[in-house]
Protein backbone atom coordinates (compact mmCIF):
# COMPACT_ATOMS: atom_id res chain seq x y z
CA UNK A 1 0.00 0.00 0.00
CA UNK A 2 2.85 2.35 0.91
CA UNK A 3 4.41 1.82 -2.51
CA UNK A 4 1.15 2.60 -4.26
CA UNK A 5 0.87 5.81 -2.25
CA UNK A 6 4.43 6.70 -3.21
CA UNK A 7 3.68 5.96 -6.83
CA UNK A 8 0.46 8.01 -6.75
CA UNK A 9 2.31 10.93 -5.13
CA UNK A 10 5.03 10.72 -7.77
CA UNK A 11 2.47 10.68 -10.58
CA UNK A 12 0.65 13.69 -9.08
CA UNK A 13 3.92 15.58 -8.69
CA UNK A 14 4.81 14.78 -12.27
CA UNK A 15 1.45 16.02 -13.56
CA UNK A 16 1.84 19.28 -11.63
CA UNK A 17 5.35 19.75 -12.99
CA UNK A 18 4.40 19.16 -16.60
CA UNK A 19 1.15 21.14 -16.53
CA UNK A 20 2.76 24.25 -18.08
CA UNK A 21 4.13 22.15 -20.95
CA UNK A 22 2.92 23.07 -24.39
CA UNK A 23 2.36 19.49 -25.42
CA UNK A 24 -1.31 20.04 -26.26
CA UNK A 25 -0.66 22.91 -28.64
CA UNK A 26 -0.54 21.94 -32.27
CA UNK A 27 3.02 21.85 -33.58
CA UNK A 28 4.00 24.44 -36.19
CA UNK A 29 3.33 23.49 -39.77
CA UNK A 30 6.67 22.20 -40.91
CA UNK A 31 6.05 20.81 -44.33
CA UNK A 32 9.09 19.15 -45.75
CA UNK A 33 10.49 21.23 -48.58
CA UNK A 34 13.27 19.78 -50.69
CA UNK A 35 16.12 22.29 -50.59
CA UNK A 36 19.20 21.99 -52.78
CA UNK A 37 21.52 22.33 -49.79
CA UNK A 38 19.72 19.62 -47.79
CA UNK A 39 21.78 16.58 -46.82
CA UNK A 40 19.77 13.55 -47.90
CA UNK A 41 20.77 11.16 -45.12
CA UNK A 42 18.03 8.81 -46.31
CA UNK A 43 20.00 8.03 -49.47
CA UNK A 44 22.88 5.57 -49.62
CA UNK A 45 26.33 6.92 -50.32
CA UNK A 46 29.57 5.71 -51.82
CA UNK A 47 32.85 6.85 -53.31
CA UNK A 48 32.84 7.64 -57.00
CA UNK A 49 35.60 7.82 -59.60
CA UNK A 50 35.52 8.88 -63.21
CA UNK A 51 37.99 7.01 -65.34
CA UNK A 52 38.83 7.00 -68.99
CA UNK A 53 39.24 3.51 -70.34
CA UNK A 54 41.18 2.70 -73.48
CA UNK A 55 39.16 0.64 -75.92
CA UNK A 56 35.83 1.27 -74.23
CA UNK A 57 33.18 2.17 -76.81
CA UNK A 58 30.41 3.49 -74.66
CA UNK A 59 30.26 5.19 -71.27
CA UNK A 60 29.36 2.92 -68.42
CA UNK A 61 28.19 3.70 -64.87
CA UNK A 62 29.12 0.92 -62.49
CA UNK A 63 27.15 0.81 -59.26
CA UNK A 64 27.92 -1.77 -56.55
CA UNK A 65 25.03 -4.12 -55.99
CA UNK A 66 25.06 -3.29 -52.24
CA UNK A 67 24.16 0.33 -52.99
CA UNK A 68 21.44 -0.71 -55.42
CA UNK A 69 19.99 -3.05 -52.78
CA UNK A 70 19.67 -0.12 -50.39
CA UNK A 71 17.71 1.76 -53.03
CA UNK A 72 15.25 -1.09 -53.54
CA UNK A 73 11.69 -0.43 -52.38
CA UNK A 74 10.76 -1.93 -49.03
CA UNK A 75 9.10 -5.32 -49.13
CA UNK A 76 5.86 -5.98 -47.25
CA UNK A 77 6.44 -6.18 -43.52
CA UNK A 78 7.25 -9.61 -42.19
CA UNK A 79 8.18 -11.21 -38.92
CA UNK A 80 8.61 -8.05 -36.97
CA UNK A 81 7.27 -4.61 -36.57
CA UNK A 82 10.30 -2.53 -37.14
CA UNK A 83 11.09 -0.69 -40.32
CA UNK A 84 11.51 2.69 -41.94
CA UNK A 85 12.14 5.98 -40.24
CA UNK A 86 9.82 7.92 -37.97
CA UNK A 87 7.98 10.89 -39.42
CA UNK A 88 7.88 14.40 -38.02
CA UNK A 89 4.54 13.91 -36.27
CA UNK A 90 5.77 10.86 -34.43
CA UNK A 91 8.98 12.65 -33.45
CA UNK A 92 7.00 15.42 -31.76
CA UNK A 93 4.88 12.90 -29.87
CA UNK A 94 7.88 10.76 -28.95
CA UNK A 95 9.78 13.75 -27.56
CA UNK A 96 6.85 14.65 -25.30
CA UNK A 97 6.30 11.09 -24.06
CA UNK A 98 10.03 10.48 -23.58
CA UNK A 99 10.27 13.68 -21.57
CA UNK A 100 7.35 12.63 -19.39
CA UNK A 101 8.84 9.24 -18.61
CA UNK A 102 12.31 10.66 -18.01
CA UNK A 103 10.77 13.07 -15.51
CA UNK A 104 8.88 10.20 -13.92
CA UNK A 105 12.05 8.11 -13.66
CA UNK A 106 13.93 10.98 -12.02
CA UNK A 107 11.09 11.60 -9.56
CA UNK A 108 10.89 7.90 -8.68
CA UNK A 109 14.65 7.64 -8.30
CA UNK A 110 14.59 10.69 -6.06
CA UNK A 111 11.86 9.16 -3.94
CA UNK A 112 13.89 5.99 -3.62
CA UNK A 113 16.85 8.02 -2.42
CA UNK A 114 14.69 9.88 0.07
CA UNK A 115 13.21 6.61 1.30
CA UNK A 116 16.63 5.21 1.94
CA UNK A 117 17.20 8.24 4.28
CA UNK A 118 20.70 8.48 5.65
CA UNK A 119 21.53 4.98 4.57
CA UNK A 120 22.25 5.77 0.95
CA UNK A 121 21.39 2.46 -0.59
CA UNK A 122 23.59 1.22 -3.39
CA UNK A 123 20.57 0.23 -5.42
CA UNK A 124 19.01 3.67 -5.09
CA UNK A 125 22.26 5.15 -6.35
CA UNK A 126 22.25 2.64 -9.18
CA UNK A 127 18.67 3.65 -10.07
CA UNK A 128 19.66 7.31 -10.00
CA UNK A 129 22.67 6.59 -12.19
CA UNK A 130 20.42 4.73 -14.66
CA UNK A 131 18.10 7.74 -14.80
CA UNK A 132 20.95 10.19 -15.28
CA UNK A 133 22.48 8.00 -18.00
CA UNK A 134 19.09 7.73 -19.69
CA UNK A 135 18.68 11.51 -19.49
CA UNK A 136 22.12 12.08 -20.94
CA UNK A 137 21.48 9.53 -23.70
CA UNK A 138 18.20 11.22 -24.51
CA UNK A 139 19.84 14.63 -24.53
CA UNK A 140 22.57 13.33 -26.80
CA UNK A 141 19.97 11.83 -29.11
CA UNK A 142 18.11 15.14 -29.17
CA UNK A 143 20.99 17.61 -29.44
CA UNK A 144 23.99 15.53 -30.38
CA UNK A 145 27.13 17.54 -30.95
CA UNK A 146 29.36 14.63 -31.75
CA UNK A 147 30.55 13.96 -35.25
CA UNK A 148 27.78 12.19 -37.12
CA UNK A 149 28.43 8.77 -38.66
CA UNK A 150 29.72 8.76 -42.27
CA UNK A 151 26.27 8.39 -43.82
CA UNK A 152 25.08 11.55 -42.08
CA UNK A 153 27.97 13.78 -43.06
CA UNK A 154 28.12 15.98 -46.13
CA UNK A 155 29.65 13.77 -48.81
CA UNK A 156 32.80 15.44 -50.12
CA UNK A 157 32.77 15.53 -53.94
CA UNK A 158 36.61 15.72 -53.92
CA UNK A 159 38.18 16.15 -57.31
CA UNK A 160 34.94 15.30 -59.09
CA UNK A 161 34.37 19.07 -59.33
CA UNK A 162 37.10 19.19 -61.98
CA UNK A 163 34.92 17.05 -64.22
CA UNK A 164 32.57 19.99 -64.74
CA UNK A 165 33.67 23.19 -66.39
CA UNK A 166 30.57 25.34 -66.10
CA UNK A 167 28.95 23.81 -69.12
CA UNK A 168 26.79 20.76 -68.53
CA UNK A 169 28.23 17.57 -69.96
CA UNK A 170 25.81 15.07 -71.43
CA UNK A 171 25.88 11.65 -73.00
CA UNK A 172 24.40 8.19 -72.71
CA UNK A 173 25.70 5.63 -70.25
CA UNK A 174 25.10 1.99 -69.59
CA UNK A 175 24.17 1.34 -65.96
CA UNK A 176 25.75 -1.81 -64.66
CA UNK A 177 25.42 -3.48 -61.24
CA UNK A 178 28.73 -4.94 -60.12
CA UNK A 179 29.34 -7.47 -57.36
CA UNK A 180 32.95 -6.58 -56.59
CA UNK A 181 34.07 -3.43 -54.83
CA UNK A 182 32.24 -0.64 -53.06
CA UNK A 183 33.03 2.23 -55.42
CA UNK A 184 30.75 3.80 -58.00
CA UNK A 185 32.62 4.20 -61.29
CA UNK A 186 31.80 6.21 -64.35
CA UNK A 187 33.82 4.74 -67.16
CA UNK A 188 34.30 7.00 -70.18
CA UNK A 189 35.69 5.75 -73.49
CA UNK A 190 39.13 7.22 -74.07
CA UNK A 191 38.47 7.80 -77.77
CA UNK A 192 35.43 8.60 -79.85
CA UNK A 193 33.70 5.46 -81.00
CA UNK A 194 30.87 5.02 -83.48
CA UNK A 195 27.76 4.60 -81.38
CA UNK A 196 25.84 2.78 -84.08
CA UNK A 197 28.41 0.02 -84.53
CA UNK A 198 27.58 -3.46 -83.38
CA UNK A 199 29.67 -4.59 -80.46
CA UNK B 1 10.55 -28.77 -6.85
CA UNK B 2 12.95 -31.50 -7.76
CA UNK B 3 13.59 -34.90 -6.30
CA UNK B 4 16.81 -35.62 -4.48
CA UNK B 5 17.80 -38.21 -7.04
CA UNK B 6 18.69 -35.64 -9.65
CA UNK B 7 20.98 -33.58 -7.43
CA UNK B 8 24.49 -34.96 -7.60
CA UNK B 9 26.15 -33.07 -4.73
CA UNK B 10 23.32 -33.84 -2.30
CA UNK B 11 23.74 -37.51 -2.90
CA UNK B 12 27.44 -37.20 -2.23
CA UNK B 13 26.79 -35.23 0.95
CA UNK B 14 24.31 -37.84 2.14
CA UNK B 15 26.91 -40.54 1.64
CA UNK B 16 29.40 -38.59 3.64
CA UNK B 17 26.99 -37.60 6.38
CA UNK B 18 26.45 -41.10 7.74
CA UNK B 19 29.80 -42.81 7.61
CA UNK B 20 30.09 -46.29 8.99
CA UNK B 21 32.49 -46.51 11.87
CA UNK B 22 34.39 -49.29 10.16
CA UNK B 23 34.50 -47.72 6.76
CA UNK B 24 35.50 -44.11 7.26
CA UNK B 25 38.41 -44.37 4.89
CA UNK B 26 36.33 -46.17 2.27
CA UNK B 27 33.55 -43.57 2.52
CA UNK B 28 36.03 -40.73 2.20
CA UNK B 29 37.53 -42.46 -0.80
CA UNK B 30 34.05 -42.92 -2.33
CA UNK B 31 33.25 -39.29 -1.66
CA UNK B 32 36.45 -38.12 -3.31
CA UNK B 33 35.78 -40.43 -6.26
CA UNK B 34 32.25 -39.05 -6.58
CA UNK B 35 33.61 -35.50 -6.50
CA UNK B 36 36.13 -36.37 -9.17
CA UNK B 37 33.40 -37.90 -11.35
CA UNK B 38 31.26 -34.79 -10.84
CA UNK B 39 34.18 -32.52 -11.74
CA UNK B 40 35.02 -34.55 -14.82
CA UNK B 41 31.37 -34.53 -15.94
CA UNK B 42 31.48 -30.74 -15.54
CA UNK B 43 34.53 -30.59 -17.78
CA UNK B 44 32.77 -32.78 -20.36
CA UNK B 45 29.75 -30.47 -20.19
CA UNK B 46 31.95 -27.38 -20.66
CA UNK B 47 33.75 -29.01 -23.60
CA UNK B 48 30.42 -29.88 -25.20
CA UNK B 49 29.25 -26.29 -24.69
CA UNK B 50 32.47 -24.96 -26.23
CA UNK B 51 32.10 -27.29 -29.24
CA UNK B 52 28.49 -26.22 -29.76
CA UNK B 53 29.42 -22.52 -29.53
CA UNK B 54 32.33 -22.90 -31.97
CA UNK B 55 30.45 -25.05 -34.50
CA UNK B 56 27.34 -22.84 -34.36
CA UNK B 57 29.42 -19.72 -34.95
CA UNK B 58 31.26 -21.35 -37.85
CA UNK B 59 28.05 -22.60 -39.48
CA UNK B 60 26.31 -19.27 -38.92
CA UNK B 61 29.22 -17.45 -40.51
CA UNK B 62 29.49 -19.69 -43.56
CA UNK B 63 25.83 -20.46 -44.30
CA UNK B 64 23.61 -18.04 -42.38
CA UNK B 65 20.51 -18.37 -44.56
CA UNK B 66 20.63 -22.16 -44.76
CA UNK B 67 21.22 -22.52 -41.03
CA UNK B 68 18.39 -20.12 -40.24
CA UNK B 69 15.92 -21.99 -42.44
CA UNK B 70 16.99 -25.39 -41.10
CA UNK B 71 17.06 -24.51 -37.39
CA UNK B 72 13.72 -22.71 -37.40
CA UNK B 73 12.12 -25.58 -39.34
CA UNK B 74 13.53 -28.29 -37.10
CA UNK B 75 13.68 -26.75 -33.65
CA UNK B 76 11.25 -23.82 -33.41
CA UNK B 77 8.24 -25.99 -32.55
CA UNK B 78 9.96 -28.57 -30.31
CA UNK B 79 11.78 -25.92 -28.27
CA UNK B 80 8.45 -24.19 -27.59
CA UNK B 81 7.02 -27.48 -26.37
CA UNK B 82 10.01 -28.09 -24.10
CA UNK B 83 9.71 -24.56 -22.73
CA UNK B 84 6.02 -25.14 -22.03
CA UNK B 85 6.86 -28.39 -20.26
CA UNK B 86 9.60 -26.70 -18.25
CA UNK B 87 7.39 -23.79 -17.19
CA UNK B 88 4.58 -26.12 -16.16
CA UNK B 89 7.10 -28.03 -14.06
CA UNK B 90 8.20 -24.83 -12.37
CA UNK B 91 4.63 -23.77 -11.63
CA UNK B 92 3.79 -24.49 -7.98
CA UNK B 93 0.65 -26.51 -7.23
CA UNK B 94 -0.40 -23.88 -4.69
CA UNK B 95 0.19 -20.28 -5.68
CA UNK B 96 -0.50 -18.86 -2.20
CA UNK B 97 1.43 -15.54 -1.92
CA UNK B 98 2.48 -15.68 -5.57
CA UNK B 99 -1.11 -15.56 -6.80
CA UNK B 100 -0.99 -11.86 -7.82
CA UNK B 101 2.43 -12.28 -9.40
CA UNK B 102 1.24 -15.12 -11.63
CA UNK B 103 -2.06 -13.37 -12.37
CA UNK B 104 -0.18 -10.32 -13.63
CA UNK B 105 2.24 -12.56 -15.53
CA UNK B 106 -0.56 -14.49 -17.28
CA UNK B 107 -2.54 -11.36 -18.09
CA UNK B 108 0.57 -9.72 -19.51
CA UNK B 109 1.50 -12.72 -21.67
CA UNK B 110 -2.03 -12.97 -23.10
CA UNK B 111 -2.65 -9.25 -23.68
CA UNK B 112 0.82 -8.45 -25.02
CA UNK B 113 0.77 -11.44 -27.38
CA UNK B 114 -2.69 -10.54 -28.66
CA UNK B 115 -1.75 -6.88 -29.14
CA UNK B 116 1.50 -7.87 -30.88
CA UNK B 117 -0.46 -10.04 -33.31
CA UNK B 118 -2.87 -7.13 -33.90
CA UNK B 119 0.10 -4.83 -34.59
CA UNK B 120 1.52 -7.35 -37.07
CA UNK B 121 -1.85 -7.51 -38.84
CA UNK B 122 -2.03 -3.71 -38.88
CA UNK B 123 1.48 -3.52 -40.29
CA UNK B 124 0.57 -5.81 -43.17
CA UNK B 125 -2.67 -3.99 -43.97
CA UNK B 126 -3.07 -0.65 -45.69
CA UNK B 127 -5.10 0.74 -42.78
CA UNK B 128 -2.08 2.03 -40.88
CA UNK B 129 0.54 4.39 -42.17
CA UNK B 130 4.12 4.49 -40.99
CA UNK B 131 3.39 7.01 -38.24
CA UNK B 132 0.59 4.97 -36.68
CA UNK B 133 2.73 1.86 -36.84
CA UNK B 134 5.63 3.62 -35.11
CA UNK B 135 3.35 4.88 -32.37
CA UNK B 136 1.84 1.40 -32.04
CA UNK B 137 5.26 -0.21 -31.64
CA UNK B 138 6.30 2.44 -29.10
CA UNK B 139 3.11 1.88 -27.07
CA UNK B 140 3.57 -1.91 -27.18
CA UNK B 141 7.20 -1.61 -26.06
CA UNK B 142 6.14 0.73 -23.25
CA UNK B 143 3.52 -1.75 -22.04
CA UNK B 144 6.10 -4.53 -22.18
CA UNK B 145 8.66 -2.58 -20.13
CA UNK B 146 5.99 -1.49 -17.62
CA UNK B 147 4.86 -5.12 -17.26
CA UNK B 148 8.41 -6.37 -16.70
CA UNK B 149 9.12 -3.58 -14.19
CA UNK B 150 5.92 -4.41 -12.29
CA UNK B 151 6.86 -8.12 -12.22
CA UNK B 152 10.37 -7.32 -10.97
CA UNK B 153 8.92 -5.08 -8.27
CA UNK B 154 6.38 -7.72 -7.17
CA UNK B 155 8.97 -10.47 -7.19
CA UNK B 156 11.20 -8.31 -5.02
CA UNK B 157 8.41 -7.91 -2.50
CA UNK B 158 7.69 -11.65 -2.49
CA UNK B 159 11.33 -12.54 -1.91
CA UNK B 160 11.81 -9.70 0.60
CA UNK B 161 14.31 -7.91 -1.59
CA UNK B 162 14.21 -4.24 -2.43
CA UNK B 163 13.74 -4.23 -6.17
CA UNK B 164 11.94 -0.89 -6.31
CA UNK B 165 14.74 0.37 -8.56
CA UNK B 166 12.85 -1.41 -11.36
CA UNK B 167 10.29 1.42 -11.42
CA UNK B 168 12.63 4.35 -12.21
CA UNK B 169 14.75 2.11 -14.45
CA UNK B 170 11.62 0.99 -16.31
CA UNK B 171 10.47 4.59 -16.73
CA UNK B 172 13.87 5.57 -18.13
CA UNK B 173 13.77 2.63 -20.54
CA UNK B 174 10.28 3.62 -21.70
CA UNK B 175 11.58 7.14 -22.34
CA UNK B 176 14.46 5.82 -24.44
CA UNK B 177 12.04 3.51 -26.25
CA UNK B 178 9.98 6.49 -27.39
CA UNK B 179 13.09 8.05 -28.91
CA UNK B 180 13.92 4.89 -30.88
CA UNK B 181 11.20 2.24 -30.65
CA UNK B 182 12.71 0.15 -33.42
CA UNK B 183 15.97 -0.12 -31.46
CA UNK B 184 14.22 -1.69 -28.48
CA UNK B 185 12.35 -4.13 -30.74
CA UNK B 186 15.60 -5.16 -32.39
CA UNK B 187 17.35 -5.53 -29.05
CA UNK B 188 14.61 -7.96 -28.01
CA UNK B 189 15.33 -10.03 -31.11
CA UNK B 190 19.00 -10.31 -30.14
CA UNK B 191 18.67 -10.49 -26.36
CA UNK B 192 15.94 -13.13 -26.18
CA UNK B 193 18.25 -16.01 -27.22
CA UNK B 194 20.62 -15.06 -24.40
CA UNK B 195 17.88 -15.45 -21.78
CA UNK B 196 18.07 -19.22 -22.31
CA UNK B 197 21.68 -19.13 -21.14
CA UNK B 198 20.55 -17.42 -17.93
CA UNK B 199 17.87 -20.07 -17.41
CA UNK B 200 20.52 -22.75 -17.80
CA UNK B 201 22.72 -21.05 -15.24
CA UNK B 202 19.87 -20.93 -12.69
CA UNK B 203 19.00 -24.56 -13.37
CA UNK B 204 22.62 -25.62 -12.92
CA UNK B 205 22.69 -23.78 -9.62
CA UNK B 206 19.76 -25.89 -8.48
CA UNK B 207 20.62 -29.31 -9.80
CA UNK B 208 24.19 -29.46 -11.13
CA UNK B 209 26.25 -27.09 -9.07
CA UNK B 210 29.44 -28.93 -9.99
CA UNK B 211 28.93 -28.02 -13.67
CA UNK B 212 28.37 -24.35 -13.06
CA UNK B 213 31.96 -23.17 -12.97
CA UNK B 214 32.81 -25.07 -16.11
CA UNK B 215 29.69 -23.63 -17.75
CA UNK B 216 30.78 -20.08 -16.88
CA UNK B 217 34.16 -20.78 -18.45
CA UNK B 218 32.46 -22.08 -21.60
CA UNK B 219 30.25 -18.97 -21.64
CA UNK B 220 33.38 -16.82 -21.85
CA UNK B 221 33.73 -18.21 -25.38
CA UNK B 222 30.50 -16.51 -26.42
CA UNK B 223 31.90 -12.95 -26.66
CA UNK B 224 35.00 -14.38 -28.33
CA UNK B 225 32.86 -16.12 -30.97
CA UNK B 226 30.77 -12.98 -31.50
CA UNK B 227 33.86 -10.80 -31.84
CA UNK B 228 35.33 -13.22 -34.38
CA UNK B 229 32.07 -13.23 -36.35
CA UNK B 230 31.87 -9.44 -36.38
CA UNK B 231 35.54 -9.07 -37.26
CA UNK B 232 35.34 -11.54 -40.17
CA UNK B 233 31.99 -10.34 -41.51
CA UNK B 234 32.10 -6.58 -40.86
CA UNK B 235 32.96 -5.86 -44.48
CA UNK B 236 31.37 -8.96 -46.01
CA UNK B 237 29.09 -8.29 -48.97
CA UNK B 238 25.43 -8.39 -48.11
CA UNK B 239 23.54 -11.62 -48.56
CA UNK B 240 22.52 -12.23 -52.13
CA UNK B 241 18.97 -13.43 -52.48
CA UNK B 242 15.74 -11.61 -53.04
CA UNK B 243 13.25 -14.44 -52.54
CA UNK B 244 10.54 -14.20 -49.89
CA UNK B 245 12.37 -16.34 -47.33
CA UNK B 246 15.70 -14.51 -47.65
CA UNK B 247 13.96 -11.13 -47.40
CA UNK B 248 12.14 -12.19 -44.24
CA UNK B 249 15.29 -13.52 -42.59
CA UNK B 250 17.27 -10.40 -43.46
CA UNK B 251 14.54 -8.06 -42.21
CA UNK B 252 14.07 -10.10 -39.03
CA UNK B 253 17.79 -9.63 -38.29
CA UNK B 254 17.36 -5.85 -38.52
CA UNK B 255 18.59 -5.00 -42.03
CA UNK B 256 16.13 -2.10 -42.27
CA UNK B 257 17.16 -0.62 -38.95
CA UNK B 258 20.89 -0.96 -39.49
CA UNK B 259 21.23 -0.35 -43.24
CA UNK B 260 24.96 0.35 -43.07
CA UNK B 261 25.72 -3.03 -41.49
CA UNK B 262 26.32 -6.04 -43.72
CA UNK B 263 23.24 -8.27 -43.77
CA UNK B 264 25.58 -11.25 -43.74
CA UNK B 265 26.87 -10.09 -40.35
CA UNK B 266 23.38 -9.42 -38.99
CA UNK B 267 21.88 -12.73 -40.07
CA UNK B 268 24.94 -14.69 -38.93
CA UNK B 269 24.84 -13.11 -35.49
CA UNK B 270 21.12 -13.70 -35.12
CA UNK B 271 21.14 -17.29 -36.31
CA UNK B 272 24.18 -18.06 -34.13
CA UNK B 273 22.36 -16.85 -31.02
CA UNK B 274 19.15 -18.60 -32.06
CA UNK B 275 21.00 -21.89 -32.53
CA UNK B 276 22.43 -21.60 -29.01
CA UNK B 277 18.94 -20.80 -27.72
CA UNK B 278 17.49 -23.95 -29.30
CA UNK B 279 20.41 -26.02 -28.08
CA UNK B 280 19.97 -24.86 -24.50
CA UNK B 281 16.23 -25.54 -24.39
CA UNK B 282 16.28 -28.83 -26.24
CA UNK B 283 19.41 -30.43 -24.85
CA UNK B 284 21.21 -28.59 -22.07
CA UNK B 285 18.29 -27.69 -19.82
CA UNK B 286 16.65 -31.16 -19.80
CA UNK B 287 20.12 -32.60 -19.17
CA UNK B 288 20.75 -30.20 -16.30
CA UNK B 289 17.30 -30.79 -14.81
CA UNK B 290 17.96 -34.54 -14.59
CA UNK B 291 14.98 -36.80 -13.93
CA UNK B 292 12.63 -33.80 -13.64
CA UNK B 293 13.51 -32.74 -17.16
CA UNK B 294 12.60 -36.02 -18.86
CA UNK B 295 9.67 -34.90 -21.02
CA UNK B 296 7.51 -38.03 -20.75
CA UNK B 297 7.79 -38.36 -16.95
CA UNK B 298 4.72 -36.31 -16.14
CA UNK B 299 4.71 -37.42 -12.50
CA UNK B 300 7.64 -35.05 -11.90
CA UNK B 301 5.28 -32.11 -12.54
CA UNK B 302 3.83 -30.75 -9.27
CA UNK B 303 0.56 -29.82 -10.97
CA UNK B 304 0.13 -33.45 -12.06
CA UNK B 305 1.35 -35.07 -8.85
CA UNK B 306 -0.32 -32.85 -6.27
CA UNK B 307 -3.87 -33.61 -5.14
CA UNK B 308 -4.79 -29.94 -5.74
CA UNK B 309 -3.27 -30.03 -9.23
CA UNK B 310 -4.87 -30.34 -12.65
CA UNK B 311 -3.41 -33.58 -14.04
CA UNK B 312 -5.93 -33.94 -16.85
CA UNK B 313 -5.60 -30.32 -17.99
CA UNK B 314 -1.82 -30.55 -18.01
CA UNK B 315 -1.87 -33.80 -20.00
CA UNK B 316 -4.29 -32.32 -22.55
CA UNK B 317 -2.22 -29.13 -22.77
CA UNK B 318 1.02 -31.03 -23.42
CA UNK B 319 -0.69 -33.32 -25.96
CA UNK B 320 -2.13 -30.28 -27.74
CA UNK B 321 1.35 -28.73 -27.72
CA UNK B 322 2.84 -31.85 -29.30
CA UNK B 323 0.10 -31.78 -31.93
CA UNK B 324 0.88 -28.11 -32.63
CA UNK B 325 4.55 -28.97 -33.16
CA UNK B 326 3.64 -31.54 -35.84
CA UNK B 327 1.17 -29.08 -37.40
CA UNK B 328 3.90 -26.42 -37.49
CA UNK B 329 6.23 -28.79 -39.37
CA UNK B 330 3.52 -29.55 -41.91
CA UNK B 331 2.81 -25.84 -42.37
CA UNK B 332 6.54 -25.15 -42.84
CA UNK B 333 6.63 -27.79 -45.58
CA UNK B 334 3.54 -26.29 -47.23
CA UNK B 335 4.53 -22.59 -47.09
CA UNK B 336 7.72 -21.83 -45.23
CA UNK B 337 7.69 -18.03 -45.59
CA UNK B 338 4.14 -17.46 -44.35
CA UNK B 339 4.48 -20.01 -41.56
CA UNK B 340 7.67 -18.30 -40.44
CA UNK B 341 5.83 -14.97 -40.21
CA UNK B 342 2.95 -16.46 -38.24
CA UNK B 343 5.29 -18.44 -36.00
CA UNK B 344 7.47 -15.48 -35.03
CA UNK B 345 4.39 -13.40 -34.30
CA UNK B 346 2.76 -15.99 -32.03
CA UNK B 347 6.09 -17.06 -30.52
CA UNK B 348 6.10 -13.72 -28.70
CA UNK B 349 4.11 -15.61 -26.06
CA UNK B 350 7.07 -17.81 -25.14
CA UNK B 351 9.42 -14.83 -25.10
CA UNK B 352 7.12 -13.11 -22.62
CA UNK B 353 6.49 -16.24 -20.54
CA UNK B 354 10.21 -16.51 -19.88
CA UNK B 355 10.18 -13.27 -17.87
CA UNK B 356 8.12 -14.34 -14.82
CA UNK B 357 9.69 -17.80 -14.65
CA UNK B 358 13.21 -16.39 -14.84
CA UNK B 359 12.33 -13.90 -12.09
CA UNK B 360 11.04 -16.80 -9.98
CA UNK B 361 14.39 -18.54 -10.37
CA UNK B 362 16.53 -15.54 -9.41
Amino acid sequence: MRHFRTFAAASLLLLVIVSPALADIAPPDRKKVERPDAIRTDLPYGHMTIETVEGLREARLQVPRDILAKLAPAAPNAAGLVDGAPSGGFRNLSTVVAGLFLSLSLVLAGLLLVRSRRRVAGRAIAAAVVCVVASVAAAVAAYANAAPPPGWRVQDPGTLRKAVSGKPLAGSVRVEAVDVGSEIKLLIPARDGKGDDEE
Amino acid sequence: MQSATDIGPLRVAADGATPHASGDARTAHDSAAANAVAASSGVVFALACACVIASSAALAGFAPLGLSVATVFLFAGPHNWVELRYFITRLPARLSRSRNFFALAAAGVLLLTASYAALALGANSSVWGGEELYAGVAVWNSLLVAWVAALVFMRGKLSRRDWAWALPAGSALIALNWLAPQALSLSLVYLHPLVALWFLDRQLKRTRREWRRAYHLALALLPVALTLLWWRLASAPSIAGDDAVALRIVRHAGADILPSVSTHLLVSTHVFLETLHYGVWLVALPLAAGAVGVPWRLQSIPLVRHRDGWPRTIRVLLAAGAFAVVALWLCFVKDYATTRDVYFTLATAHVLAEVPFLLRMI
